[in-house]
């Protein structure tokens, strides 16, 4: 009981002390972002955002980025024709569709070009991606799961898992005379350690991306 | 215990409850998993730091998941709790911590509740986490503006427990207009990313609510920002 009153205590004190940031030099941001992945011959379409503290004189931000590139909004299909003898409810050859998300750090330097805002986001941290059955092929013959079958179909390499490193620089302009609110535009590089999987390889998400953001911040 | 609760009360004595705000939510929406809900939340504005709540959640289901499975046909019930802290205020701009949690209750329609015929469907019950930050923006003297995201976690635990979503980050955007010194219309949409059970759940997710929230103390303002 005593550790539980004491983290309270240490959880109060510090949601007070952040809550002073307009004294102190400790600002905060949060990016929602979409964008553009130059994948394997079509774009992709990702959400995402990226929240954390700004430091340093403002100079420098230091937080979390979550995005992913989720199936619905991406009709782009990959066809895999089945081993010799295998089928899927009658079908030999299967469209699957892919998705993939990542989580992590981002440390992003901050400087000013004129009146624009600059920024060069590092970001690192985990990665997912999966290939998937679409449509009525979720419905399956025999009630198992979808992911179950997914594994049989592509000899249980649908998805892997692995690291993400990223770089980038964006740029940024204010939509308020307070600064508070701003929209922007990116740049950024995408580099996959460790992943693999049998209709994406090791190399399916080593790909550019643009992205389209805006910033509320302090 | 006696300590537990001696440490309770002072903290209740801490809050100034002469200045403490009651408000209600009301609010319908549509959203890719119900195809229409209704939601009512009492917030009780402790001061001008930390609003704790209870809500009640109710909708027609069109797509959810019962064992990893989609469903289409049923009802939702979900009862939780909400607590809202601010971070921070710097003029116009404001930033709150939240969190949401509560348990659910799927209602399957026994007849004809997927379009996935090889399963025996039952009832389902599980819980719901959703932690976020809230950004407010006070535009005008009657408009403000939010934007943040959650962390949405569910979690089914019968038929079985399984990992059912998340956590996964949507963005909410919010538009406020207060009405009068006691009302307040409120639009609020959430949209997102998801993934869950290996993969067989919802994949992307999307809600929008229209609401409109009163405050009971007629001599307080309907507060515009957060949840």
């Amino acid at each position: 009981m005593k550790k539980i009153i004491m983290a309270l205590c240490a959880l109060t004190f510090s949601v007070s002390i952040f809550a002073q940031d307009h004294i102190s030099k400790v600002g905060w941001y949060f990016t929602p972002e979409v964008s553009g992945m130059f994948l394997d011959g079509h774009v992709g379409r990702a959400m995402g955002f990226q929240t954390g503290v700004s430091i340093l004189k403002r100079q420098l931000h230091v937080g979390m980025f979550y995005y992913g590139r989720s199936g619905p909004i991406n009709p782009h299909t990959v066809s895999y024709s089945l081993d010799e003898g295998q089928t899927y409810k009658g079908k030999e050859t299967i469209d699957f569709r892919a998705d993939h998300g990542a989580f992590g750090v981002v440390v992003a330097p901050q400087f000013k070009l004129g009146k624009v805002h600059m920024d060069i986001p590092l970001m690192f941290g985990q990665f997912g991606a999966g290939f998937y059955l679409t449509d009525e092929d979720r419905l399956t013959p025999d009630g198992r799961r979808v992911s179950e079958w997914e594994d049989d179909l592509l000899g249980g390499e649908d998805a892997g898992f692995g690291w993400i490193l990223e770089g980038g620089i964006r740029a940024r302009t204010s939509l308020t005379q307070d600064n508070h609110i701003q929209i922007g535009m990116g740049l950024h590089y995408t580099h996959t350690i460790g992943y693999n999987s049998t209709l994406g390889g090791t190399d399916y998400y080593k790909a550019p991306r643009v992205s389209l953001f805006l910033l509320f911040g302090n | 215990m006696n300590r537990v609760i001696l440490v309770g009360l002072l903290l209740l004595g801490s809050w100034n409850i002469s200045q403490a705000q009651f408000m209600v939510d009301a609010e319908v929406g549509t959203s890719k998993s119900d195809q229409v809900f209704g939601q009512l939340q009492l917030a009780w504005q402790t001061n001008n730091r930390l609003r704790l709540g209870a809500y009640f959640y109710q909708g027609a289901i069109q797509y959810r998941f019962v064992d990893a499975r989609a469903i289409n046909a049923g009802n939702i019930s979900q009862f939780g709790l909400s607590a809202l802290v601010k971070l921070t205020e710097n003029g116009p701009l404001r930033l709150d911590a939240f969190v949401k949690a509560g348990g659910r209750n799927i209602a399957i329609n026994q007849e004809n509740p997927s379009e996935l015929t090889t399963y025996t469907f039952s009832d389902g019950a599980g819980f719901t986490i959703d932690p976020g930050l809230i950004a407010t923006y006070q535009a005008t003297e009657k408009l403000s503006l939010n934007a943040g995201f959650n962390m949405h976690l569910a979690i089914q635990t019968s038929p079985q427990t399984i990992f059912e979503q998340g956590p996964s980050g949507y963005f909410i955007f919010g538009l406020n207009q207060q009405l009068s010194e006691t009302s307040l219309l409120y639009a609020r949409t959430t949209v997102g990313p998801t993934s869950g059970a290996v993969g067989d759940t919802e994949k992307f997710f999307w809600q929008i609510a229209v609401g409109i929230r009163f405050s009971l103390n007629a001599s307080q303002s309907a507060t515009v920002f957060g949840f």
